[in-house]
């Protein structure tokens, strides 16, 4: 067995300081270390979303858990971050994560296509209370649609789905009510459901 | 889909998405209006939320340690060790050396990957599949420092013990072994899930459901315990939640495999200083280095509810030295304090004090039971905490089915809301006046908590009241309401195959049941269950017993209101049994002065001032001087010897009745204004007219200002004001005041109510005392003063008193009429009666006797005059 990906070096991870300094920047308002914090963070993602999902391929599942907080873990200094930057890391990485997985699912279902079409499969390992198959290329076509009435909607599912934002850290990093995000949330994914049954059933013979 | 359309639907979906399905039609009707497209996507939204309502809500992943740090522990294998040489060293975090390279297998386990790291060492996830087995298991590689002989020799044999221990809520133990280069692994069972708080967060599941967790992890630690093995690290990251919502413990035993050999019995394992322990999840007697038992579980386990339901850690945040020092000597805040008290946001909110993605409970629905229980469990002495999980998850148990839970005191109120919560008889108030007016379920609480904390009898009598209680249905398709009487007839008929072996439970209920007919003036069915229950209850209850004077004097009042020969053998009967003592009980003080009032209305002076007297003391002894009760005692004794005449000492007990209730209620309470009128008519019934006079205006003054100009309240002392006039020669002003108060009193309560009655004479007596009565008045005066007897006759029977002093004033209006014989003789039989009923010292019976005397002598004038 090859070691885990995170035991590899990185040239991100020689400078977490940077990293921790750009973030604490960005959270005390400072938007222009975000976009210094994007490629580096990205890139780091990316470099660690192939390895795992180079060994997906094998077992059909997709362990995404340790992109994000490893990337997390690598690149920022906790001891200096405060709960909304931390936060704001994570929604961003959000919409990384979305776009790696989405990609990755779009590439896999190209190539099988031909025979089955085989969804990409989650394995929900999570805290889910079934296992569900959710076809992730078509879940970024629905919250695209969603995007274009309800934008703030379609961005709590990502932070909230793609990103593990519980319901707290949505509202602050939206600036919104907790009880307005639980119910745009509930709304949301209610009406990505109905798109992706009603989808679902139409692409069937 | 438009943004316009969409803000509509969730608009109309914020309003109907939590209403029961039934009401929804009618609410999308109101929201809808009409608009059929509006009402088609809300319709759609509605049934698809319903068909899946858990789609997308899991996330795909949760970030297990960046959003949630429990800094500064790893993601989930976060136990903190120390080598029992560095005791002395404030406890810390340990860096774990990250450059060590993991093996590839361990045994016949091939890792996969790392899963976790914390301070014991790293976790990793392992497959076994040798065409044999085929497991995914959990590998814990121990610290190389930790890797000493000797804990390879204790953990082996510990493993024996560790092994037995299957439990479905428990991660099952495998097995360990030693790497090639010595260090020591333990093999577990792999859970997939995540950390309870977590799990918590971001499926923000209801109090309920929380509590039911809870209630399957004090499960598990209860069976660890039958085994003999104590967790003594129990923590949030150490219990997973899985798929399937269940809960499922880590690493039990594992802190006690790593303890120190000599330290392996069971009860007493002494610690020696700080040695296994994650501060945060420490108990008082592992912070002071003390006896490490199964109730050092049971505090984690408080700990833990703690956080499930405040979503905040009782001792917060900090420095481990800290952290431990509160742990050790300061007591958590009540969990419903903790979610009222909103947090400032700043620096010192940590991720931890802000509960995560949870729905905080509102502070109302942790008040009380769940408050008791977390902070008993939170005991800094073990023997004060629940004795085991066992009892833990029994008394949360008991709150989530409305069962009074023994970590409060049993007090009524609360085993009456308990009750009440049980049994929803028919919705919100409407349930609580019922139970309320009926009686009888207060009694049966008293019934209930004398079995469960006295007598240990719960099951028979919680069983028996649960067969009374079948859930009525208040919506029955009737259309009608459960009534307290078809209640009662249900209690009634199931008592007789009830409680068959527990005679004296059953002779309580005998005597409840009956009382509760008489409250319902079923007397007939009362007095038979009350004739039962004093036989059964005098047969198997020895001693003095309040329950059984209590049903003595409900048989008694039973069997007056029947007109029964016996009621004033039954009446001597509980007196007896009374005055024998030993029964002080506020409800027996409580019926015992209804019971008074009750004799008074009825003319019995002398039975109810004896009885009064009885509850005077019984109250004094019962709650001290300072007491309402008491005051309401010194007010109803004080009026009973005032209606004797008795002026001096009713003024001594009145007064004191004042001066309690201005204290104890206020000067504007309705009680504190009839004790002062009550006051004032001893005042006046002396002859200190002014006194009586000018009390009585400022009490009319504040019942108006107070009631409002039309209150019945206020004919009282309207009526009372008009006599004082009338006593000072100012007819006049007497009879604009009665006729205000004849207003009042015949609108609120009608023309046939004593109190219009109490009018009707008063106006009849101030036509009569008129210097020049002319014959129209003294035809009126005949007539109220008819009207008023008839009246009384009517509600008390012809032997009643006020029935006499009508008599004796209609008998003055005959004489004046000029039927000097029958105006006599009315005037002497009233003044007869009045004397056998309230005694020579009655202000009636002096007025009679006066009326007498004066009317006798114009008789004789006439008569004189006429011869």
């Amino acid at each position: 067995m090859s070691p885990v990906p995170s035991d590899t070096p990185s040239p991100a991870a020689r400078k977490p300081s940077e990293v921790t300094r750009l973030l604490v920047d960005w959270s005390e308002g400072d938007d222009t270390a975000r976009d210094r914090l994007i490629p580096i963070v990205a890139d780091e993602l990316q470099r660690m979303a192939r390895g795992h999902l180079a060994r997906e391929r094998r077992d059909h599942t997709l362990q995404p858990t340790v992109l994000v907080s490893e990337v997390y873990l690598r690149l920022v200094d906790r001891r200096r971050v405060n709960w909304s930057a931390r936060a704001q890391f994570f929604a961003f990485a959000a919409e990384l994560m979305r776009r790696i997985l989405v990609d990755h699912a779009r590439h896999r279902n190209a190539r099988k296509r031909g025979g089955d079409l085989v969804k990409t499969t989650l394995t929900a390992a999570f805290g889910l209370s079934t296992e569900r198959e959710v076809d992730l290329a078509a879940l970024d076509d629905a919250l695209f649609d969603l995007a274009r009435f309800d934008p703030v909607g379609s961005r709590i599912v990502e932070l909230r789905y793609f990103g593990g934002l519980t319901i707290d850290e949505v509202a602050e990093v939206m600036g919104l009510g907790a009880t307005k995000v639980k119910r745009k949330w509930r709304n949301a994914t209610t009406w990505l459901y109905r798109q992706l049954m009603q989808s679902e059933g139409e692409s069937e013979p | 889909m438009t943004p316009e359309l969409w803000s509509r639907v969730e608009e109309v979906l914020a309003r109907v998405q939590d209403l029961p399905a039934d009401d929804r039609p009618s609410a999308l009707d109101d929201s809808c209006g009409g608009d059929p497209e509006l009402r088609r996507e809300v319709e759609a939204m509605l049934e698809a939320d319903e068909r899946d309502p858990g789609f997308l809500r899991v996330p795909l992943w949760s970030p297990r340690e960046g959003l949630h740090p429990k800094a500064p522990a790893g993601p989930r294998d976060t136990t903190l060790f120390q080598p029992a040489s560095q005791a002395g060293t404030p406890l810390g975090w340990r860096p774990m050396r990250p450059d060590l390279p993991p093996p590839e297998t361990f045994g016949p386990y091939r890792v996969e990957r790392r899963i976790g790291q914390g301070g014991m060492g790293e976790v990793y996830l392992a497959h076994r599949d040798d065409g044999e087995f085929d497991q995914t298991v959990a590998i814990k590689l121990l610290h190389p420092e930790l890797a000493s002989s000797d804990l390879v020799r204790r953990f082996r044999r510990e493993r024996q013990i560790l092994a037995r221990l299957e439990h479905p809520n428990i991660a099952r133990f495998i097995g360990g072994g030693t790497t090639d280069d010595g260090r020591p692994y333990l093999v577990m069972q792999h859970v997939d899930g995540v950390p309870v708080d977590q799990w918590c967060a971001e499926n923000a599941p209801g109090v309920d459901a929380r509590l039911r967790l809870f209630c399957r992890v004090c499960a598990a630690v209860q069976a660890a315990h039958q085994n003999l093995v104590v967790h003594r690290d129990l923590k949030p990251s150490n219990i997973l939640v899985d798929a399937k919502g269940e809960p499922k413990l880590l690493d039990f035993g594992i802190a006690k495999a790593l303890t120190p050999e000599h330290e392996d019995r069971f009860r007493d394992i002494p610690t020696a200083g700080p040695l296994l322990m994650t501060p945060r999840y420490a108990s008082p007697e592992q912070v002071r280095g003390h006896t490490v038992t199964t109730a050092t579980d049971v505090h984690a386990l408080g700990l833990l509810l703690y956080e499930l339901l405040t979503g905040s850690h009782p001792f917060g945040s900090g420095r481990s030295s800290e952290i431990l020092n509160r742990i050790e000597s300061s007591q958590p805040e009540p969990p419903s304090r903790r979610v009222q008290r909103d947090l400032p946001r700043g620096e010192d909110r940590s991720p931890e004090d802000s509960g995560g993605g949870m729905k905080r409970p509102s502070p109302r629905r942790l008040a009380g039971d769940l408050d008791a229980i977390v902070l008993r469990a939170l005991a800094k002495d073990p023997e004060a905490r629940y004795a085991s999980a066992a009892e833990l998850e029994q008394d949360v148990r008991r709150h989530l089915e409305h069962w009074p839970v023994q970590a409060r005191r049993p007090t009524p109120s609360y085993l009456a809301s308990r009750f009440i919560r049980r049994h929803r008889l028919a919705t919100g108030a409407a349930a609580l006046v019922l139970v309320l007016i009926l009686g009888f379920s207060i009694t049966a609480l008293k019934l209930w908590k004398q079995a469960v904390y006295e007598k240990h009898r719960a099951q028979e009598v919680a069983t028996f009241l649960e067969d009374i209680y079948p859930m009525p249905d208040p919506r029955r398709d009737d259309g009608s309401t459960v009534t307290a009487l078809e209640l009662l007839e249900r209690s009634a008929s199931s008592l007789d195959e009830s409680l068959e072996d527990q005679p004296a439970d059953r002779s309580v209920l005998l005597l409840a049941v009956g009382s509760a007919y008489h409250g319902l003036a079923h007397n007939e069915q009362a007095e038979r269950f009350l004739i039962r229950g004093v036989e059964l209850h005098r047969a198997t209850v020895p001693g003095p017993s309040h329950r059984l004077v209590q049903g003595l004097f409900d048989l008694a009042s039973v069997s007056r209101a029947l007109g029964r020969p016996e009621a004033p053998t039954r009446l001597e009967r509980a007196l007896d049994e009374l005055r024998a003592g030993g029964v002080d009980h506020p409800r027996l003080a409580t019926l015992l002065n209804n019971h008074a009032t009750l004799l008074r209305y009825g003319g019995d002076f002398a039975t109810a001032e004896a009885l009064q007297r009885d509850v005077l003391a019984m109250r004094i002894r019962l709650y001290g001087t300072g007491h309402e009760n008491v005051a309401t005692a010194w007010n109803n004794l004080g009026n009973t010897l005032r209606q004797r005449g008795r002026l001096d000492e009713a003024e001594a007990y009145l007064r004191r009745a004042l001066a309690a209730r201005i204290e104890l209620l206020g000067k504007d309470s309705p009680r504190t204004l009839n004790t002062d009128n009550s006051l004032a008519l001893v005042l006046r019934d002396r002859g200190e007219l002014a006194a009586a006079e000018s009390r009585l205006r400022a009490n009319l003054a504040s019942r108006r200002r107070l009631l409002g100009p039309d209150h019945p309240a206020l004919g009282n002392v309207l009526s009372n004001l008009a006599g004082t006039r009338l006593m000072s020669g100012d007819p006049d002003e007497a009879e604009v005041l009665l006729e205000e108060a004849y207003r009042l009193f015949s609108a609120a309560y009608g023309a046939g109510h004593v109190n219009t009655g109490v009018v009707l004479r008063n106006q009849a007596a101030v036509r009569l005392a008129r210097e020049e009565p002319t014959p129209e008045s003294v035809a009126e005066a005949t007539d109220l003063a008819g009207a008023a007897k008839d009246i009384f006759a009517g509600q008390f029977g012809d032997d009643h008193w006020r029935v006499a002093d009508a008599e004796s004033v209609l008998g003055a209006a005959r004489v004046l009429a000029g039927d000097r014989e029958d105006g006599s003789r009315l005037l002497r039989r009233g003044l007869d009666r009045l004397m056998s009923s309230k005694g020579a010292e009655a202000r009636e019976t002096r007025e009679a006797r006066t009326r007498l005397d004066r009317f006798a002598e114009i008789a004789a004038k006439t008569a004189s005059d006429g011869s």
